[in-house]
């Protein structure tokens, strides 16, 4: 198992390198550069030229992208044009929040996903499962960005019972320890509910359909045969085979997650690697682009890596096998 | 049973969408670019007067009076005089859902907005599929070198989160329409590629296929008579999802202001701008959110409806 995730490890390197080419190329094939979205009218060609000349943008598209790659080995990203900070400065300030954001979107995605489906399981077609089937799938088809305005307009706007955005209040840095947690929680609890809402909508109408099949399953004949209680059938017997295909999912959810951070951290101005990726995109910061992308893409990877690990853990099944 | 109901509802959504998009702005009636200075902000069921006026211009307010020879046209903040001989044509309608800050009728332009979302994800989901099988199937039946050179190219594909690089290559192409449905097509045609592989190798091993093949079939015949004949549903399930997926990436990217320009209407744009005033008019963004809700459920409920309809038959 040990050696199949290393090499599983070593294969992720040529995959990020191919993203991060592959936003390189694009990034070239498009029109314009940073030194034509500085937004001044008196500034001359000439100087724009030696704005260009500065960062390096003159230079032919092989010759930066080998510089690029060169720097990158060594674990330079080099410099943000937007910033004027090394682009690993700007990235590791924005992951934590972005991390946080997303983690507990993916926790409330999985509770609350899981809690949906095995409350709409125990009397499958009854008044709660319609309930269920009905909101999971409204839930599905939302926008996330429309849900996130309605949410700030009942609960920011008309109630004032959570902020609208940001990560923290003006005067947070004199709060105490706790009080300063109680303030970041009181923030993120509106965008991870617009994050988790939409993933657990997914989920349960998962989750569900496998939980069925389940349930029509021998071995879980056999158990209520032997007088296993029906909590305990639901939560022990019939669950851990219905993971399977949901450790799998939130493997393949994770780029949703991520994109949907972007547009959540947009809404919500939650300073995370959302905000800085679409700054960067405006701006044409090519180093930080391609910063952004790398990291990004290296979560990806590394997520569905964590989920076919994780899988092997949950079914035995699949020590063996690759 | 269940699973006809579900087709049932899916459709009969998508159905009424479609319909009321392509015909609604016909049966409406016109009135024109709206009144911005009479007739901003109107809620829902106002019921308006409209003056045209012999100059070509229109004046529509909820509160038009004629006295003396004039008509006065109260607005929020103004009112006009107009003398009677002025007034080309005088006609009364209802705003159903309202009109936004320069007096345009939200109906109206979200029904507009509907044939652009409809038409990019309907397109945008063709060249997805087209892509989609041509890859499948090239990967399935080309060799292993083919196989793994364009799995590999898929794999790297789905590991970019789609919406960052839509974001990205919006942000630097600044497309039009023609561009973004390009982009949404040749960004989400991974999916669709991965399940018809799948399915033809595993078509590959029975026996129908393996009698064609020893017959000596030539590529061509194979595809369109034995492989494509029996990717059908599976392949109609994906593509309904998916193009779920593709309405809410495009209202998505019209939300952030990349997408579809602002000159023409759509949905994600609209939210956009009814979010932007939503303290004095709730109606401007809430109507075209549901809308886009409405859209992307028909759609799934009928990917559904597939599926579990090819789950029974199989």
């Amino acid at each position: 198992m040990k050696r199949i995730a290393l090499r599983r490890l070593a294969a992720l390197v040529p995959l990020v390198w191919l993203v991060a080419t592959l936003t390189f190329v694009v990034v070239q094939a498009a029109p314009g550069s940073y030194a034509d979205t500085i937004d001044n009218p008196r500034l001359s060609p000439e100087t724009r030229d030696a704005i260009r000349a500065h960062y390096g943008l003159d230079r032919s598209a092989g010759e930066q992208y080998l510089s690029w790659l060169r720097a990158v080995v060594t674990g330079d990203l080099g410099t943000s044009f937007l910033y004027r900070e090394p682009v690993t400065k700007v990235l590791s300030r924005a992951l934590p929040p972005t991390l946080l954001l997303a983690g507990s979107g993916l926790l409330l995605t999985l509770v609350l996903g899981l809690a949906l489906a095995m409350a709409a399981v125990r009397h499958p077609n009854g008044w709660s499962d319609r309930f269920i089937t009905v909101l999971s799938l409204t839930l599905y088809g939302v926008p996330s960005f429309w849900l996130a305005g309605m949410l700030i307009l009942i609960f920011s706007v008309s109630l004032g019972w959570f902020p609208a955005s940001h990560m923290h209040s003006v005067n947070a840095a004199r709060l105490s320890g706790i009080a300063s947690l109680a303030d970041l929680l009181h923030h993120l609890f509106l965008p991870a509910i617009c994050l988790g809402l939409v993933g657990a909508a997914g989920t349960a109408r998962y989750v569900r359909a496998t939980l069925l099949d389940v349930q029509a399953s021998r071995f879980m004949l056999a158990a209520r045969a032997r007088g296993i209680p029906n909590h305990r059938l639901l939560l022990v017997h019939a669950l851990r085979p219905a993971l399977l295909p949901v450790v799998t999912l939130l493997g393949l959810a994770l780029p949703l997650l991520v994109s949907g951070s972007v547009v959540i951290e947009t809404i919500f101005s939650w300073p995370g690697m959302g905000q800085v990726a679409f700054n960067a995109a405006r701006a044409r910061d090519i180093p930080l682009i391609l910063g952004a992308t790398l990291i990004g893409a290296a979560a990806v990877v590394l997520g569905n890596l964590v989920a076919d690990i994780l899988y092997a853990v949950v079914d035995p099944r699949a020590r063996g096998e690759q | 049973m269940k699973t006809q109901r579900r087709l049932v509802w899916g459709g009969v959504g998508l159905g009424v969408l479609v319909l009321a998009c392509s015909l609604g702005p016909f049966l409406l009636a016109d009135i024109g670019d709206g009144d911005p200075l009479h007739a901003s902000l109107l809620p829902p069921l106002t019921r308006v007067t409209i003056l045209e006026l012999t100059d070509g211009r229109t004046l529509m307010s909820p509160e038009v009076t004629a006295e003396g020879g004039q008509y006065r046209v109260r607005g929020p903040s103004s009112t006009t005089s107009i003398p009677s001989v002025e007034v080309d044509a005088q006609t009364g309608a209802r705003l159903w859902l309202g009109s936004d800050r320069f007096g345009r009728d939200v109906l109206r332009r979200l029904l507009k907005g509907g044939r652009v979302s409809l038409a990019v994800a309907a397109l945008g989901v063709t060249i997805a599929l087209v892509v989609g099988l041509f890859v499948g199937l090239a990967a399935a039946t080309g060799g292993r070198v083919a196989d793994a050179v364009l799995m590999r190219t898929v794999d790297a594909l789905l590991a970019f989160p789609l919406l960052l690089l839509l974001i990205l290559l919006s942000a630097l192409f600044r497309p039009g329409p023609v561009v973004l449905i390009a982009v949404l097509g040749l960004s989400s045609w991974m999916g669709l590629a991965r399940l018809v592989r799948g399915q033809v190798l595993s078509l590959r091993s029975r026996s129908f296929i393996q009698a064609a093949r020893v017959a000596g079939t030539r590529w061509l015949r194979m595809w369109t008579l034995h492989y494509l004949p029996n990717l059908k549903a599976p392949v109609a399930q994906d593509t309904a999802l998916q193009m779920g997926n593709l309405v809410l990436a495009e209202a998505t990217l019209s939300f952030l202001g990349l997408g579809i320009p602002a000159t023409l209407p759509s949905w994600g744009g609209m939210v956009a701008e009814g979010q932007r005033v939503m303290l004095d008019g709730w109606w401007l963004s809430v109507f075209p959110g549901l809308a886009i809700t409405v859209l992307v459920i028909s759609l799934a409920l009928i990917g559904d409806g597939l599926q579990q309809n090819s789950k029974a038959s199989a």
